[in-house]
């Protein structure tokens, strides 16, 4: 089983997390925080956030949660967005939860909000646990 | 088809009409898109999903839109890119509008599948279309 330490270290260690510039700010036991301080090239032809990074953000976050309650990998097999405010400037700040937990199956549940603490985005995702059997 | 966000070329995606007028979003997977162990972010074909239906739609009624929802599924997420996406328009009422797209590998195989319900923009806010 992999240690806290190095589930955090293979979600820092991806190629698109740096890409699009993704700050992980606590990592314990399902109890994540990721941050992403939000530049231009992130922006859509309406000079907000672009609607993918929501969503990039919110699965990131939700395998976050689950590999660090599970230490076990997975891979997303449905995420439902919703998207409740326009995002532009500053930071913004992921969390997740798991909601229910089987062996292979596991749904989790995240929200987006900025600075001041409004919710831009809610999304929940089923995750499949790759396990080695 | 209106001018590509700093998004779409920050991850770069090549979007085009076919010969049907249907938007094309094309995403060349390079490494730096990739997650470390090789396999593809399902946030790149939310992206995609998100992008090419909002096109389409944007495409259809010449109007500019914005994401309400997006409930997307994956199928595979092993890199077997390039991929291509397409949209459809499935329901419009009103301001809102509902489509359907897919993502597909190099081989055609449909790898993720996403519908979403667009809210239309006054026609003055932007440009039509979006990426």
């Amino acid at each position: 089983m992999q240690s806290l330490e190095e589930v955090q270290k293979s979600f820092e260690e991806s190629p698109f997390f740096d890409h699009v510039g993704f700050v992980i700010s606590r990592f314990n036991e399902g109890d994540v925080l990721l941050t992403l301080p939000i530049h231009e090239r992130l922006y859509n032809v309406n000079g907000t956030l672009h609607g993918g990074v929501h969503a990039t953000m919110i699965d990131l976050v939700l395998g976050m949660a689950i590999r660090s309650k599970t230490r076990t990998r997975c891979t997303t097999m449905n995420l439902n967005m919703n998207y409740l405010a326009p995002a532009q400037g500053g930071e913004i700040y992921a969390t997740g939860k798991i909601i229910q937990e089987g062996y292979k199956i596991v749904t989790a549940e995240g929200e987006l909000r900025d600075q001041s603490g409004k919710m831009l985005a809610k999304g929940i995702g089923t995750f499949k646990l790759i396990r080695d059997e | 088809m209106r001018d590509f966000s700093a998004f779409f070329a920050h991850i770069g995606f090549h979007k085009h009409l076919d010969e049907e007028q249907r938007v094309i979003l094309e995403l060349p997977l390079t490494a730096e898109v990739l997650n470390e162990d090789g396999t593809v972010p399902a946030g790149l074909f939310s992206t995609m999903l998100d992008i090419v239906i909002g096109s389409t739609i944007g495409e259809v009624l010449q109007q500019p839109t914005s994401t309400v929802n997006l409930n997307m599924n994956y199928f595979d997420l092993s890199d077997k890119g390039p991929y291509t996406s397409y949209a459809w328009v499935t329901h419009q009422s009103g301001k809102i509008v509902i489509g359907e797209g897919v993502v597909e590998d190099s081989d055609q195989r449909v790898v993720a599948k996403g519908s979403g319900t667009f809210k239309v923009l006054a026609a003055e806010t932007k440009e039509k279309g979006r990426s």
